[in-house]
């Protein structure tokens, strides 16, 4: 969309780099009820609201998220690169983050107070429920771009059993996942 | 009389609060600190119940820094409060270790092997993503993604979802979101203003049951 891209590692975009700290540090500050909540608030805004990559790559960085430890909110950093490369990585990544770190250790030193405010707890209690509702949602939007196949509905049918069933790490189910849908594609029947 | 009770309250004061012992407790290097930190993001698979056991054992069983209630509180307190959860109890931790500067030591170190491996498939990505067979892989990961966030979804909402009203809303926001392509962010701030109203209205409604309330019922 920028005809200047090309040329954009001669010089710092810092336009934006602020616009993606400044935008993550928006999101981050939505996420009530834990990281992935705000998956579709991500995919709003990187693929459709901005361009900063489009809607495959959003997906797989989903599944990157879910696959390194750590939170899947990390794939900030992988929206950053696709918009701005390494610069672009770590202004969106810092913009994820230093708001709730900063809310936690409020909390730690001894700001309780802000955690167990009966209004930041009611808009809260108000806010989850329609987490849930994107989460739904993010499943929607995410299974019409990776589900394509039937083996493929298999999988996640599968890893959704396995999940509920058994201990197993999400990880290992998320890399058979990944040789499974190698050889499905293989595999003509 | 006075120095009396003031010296009583001072003898008192330091057993209670499990959660204000700052001061006499070991303070790790920050140094250490990062080290720590480093190796439990590494580590960090599996979401809040895999971090819970990486902190437990690295910092309680084998440190000592922490006891493990601070852990239980960590996760309470931060849970109400919007962001990741595994990064904000390794920065509520962080900072009770070191205060601020153990926040900002404890989180970068927690967050930096994650974020490098992120970057370089990032870098990767585009490169590797022609390699035949490699999207079909992909694909099965991301199914495989979907069973997750179907369980997450399903145990999001057994935790949040209290009554008719969060039913509701986690309804129409899906809808709204998938079909009407809302701006997931307004929907998130109405949904949590509706949070808001109904405190406000129940307060009021506990302060009908006072012998003035019902000439406040009647509006003008």
């Amino acid at each position: 969309m920028n005809p200047l891209s090309p040329q954009l590692h001669i010089g710092i975009d810092w336009t934006l780099l602020g616009a993606l700290f400044l935008q993550f540090a928006v999101i981050s500050l939505l996420a009530f009820g834990g990281g992935q909540a705000v998956l579709p608030l991500i995919e709003r805004e990187s693929v459709a609201g901005r361009g900063w990559m489009t809607s495959a790559e959003f997906t797989a960085a989903v599944g990157f998220g879910y696959l390194i430890p750590g939170p899947v909110t990390t794939m900030a950093a992988f929206v950053g690169f696709m918009a701005a490369g390494l610069p672009g990585g770590l202004a969106a990544t810092l913009g994820m983050f230093l708001a709730p770190t900063i809310l936690a250790a409020l909390a730690a030193a001894g700001v309780e107070r802000l955690a167990k405010s009966r209004w930041v707890k009611a808009f809260g209690a108000g806010a989850a429920p329609a987490v849930v509702g994107l989460l739904g949602a993010t499943l929607w939007s995410i299974a019409q771009k990776a589900v394509v196949s039937w083996p493929l509905a298999i999988v996640a049918l599968a890893a959704l059993l396995l999940a509920v069933k058994t201990k197993v790490q999400p990880i290992w189910l998320l890399l058979v996942g990944g040789v499974l849908g190698w050889a499905a594609s293989n595999i003509r029947l | 009389m006075a120095n009396l009770s003031s010296a009583r309250l001072s003898t008192q004061t330091p057993e209670p609060p499990l959660s204000d012992s700052l001061e006499p407790r070991f303070k790790p290097r920050l140094v250490e600190m990062g080290r720590v930190f480093l190796g439990i993001g590494a580590l960090a698979f599996g979401g809040q119940g895999g971090l819970l056991a990486l902190l437990s054992r690295d910092l309680v069983e084998a440190r000592g820094w922490i006891a493990e209630a601070e852990i239980a509180e960590a996760f309470t307190y931060v849970q109400l409060l919007p962001g990741a959860v595994v990064v904000q109890v390794v920065a509520y931790l962080g900072y009770r270790l070191r205060g601020w500067r153990g926040a900002a030591v404890a989180t970068s170190a927690f967050l930096l092997p994650s974020v490098v491996a992120m970057l370089a498939l990032a870098a990767a990505y585009r490169r590797v993503v022609t390699v035949p067979g490699v999207p079909a892989a992909l694909h099965g990961l991301t199914s495989a993604v979907v069973g997750l966030i179907v369980l997450a979804a399903y145990k999001q909402g057994r935790k949040t979802i209290k009554d008719a009203l969060g039913v509701a809303i986690a309804v129409v926001v899906c809808v709204a979101a998938v079909w009407r392509h809302f701006n997931p962010a307004i929907l998130v701030v109405a949904a949590g203003m509706i949070g808001v109203l109904r405190e406000a209205t129940s307060r009021r409604q506990a302060g009908m049951g006072d012998p003035g309330a019902p000439s406040g019922a009647a509006t003008p």
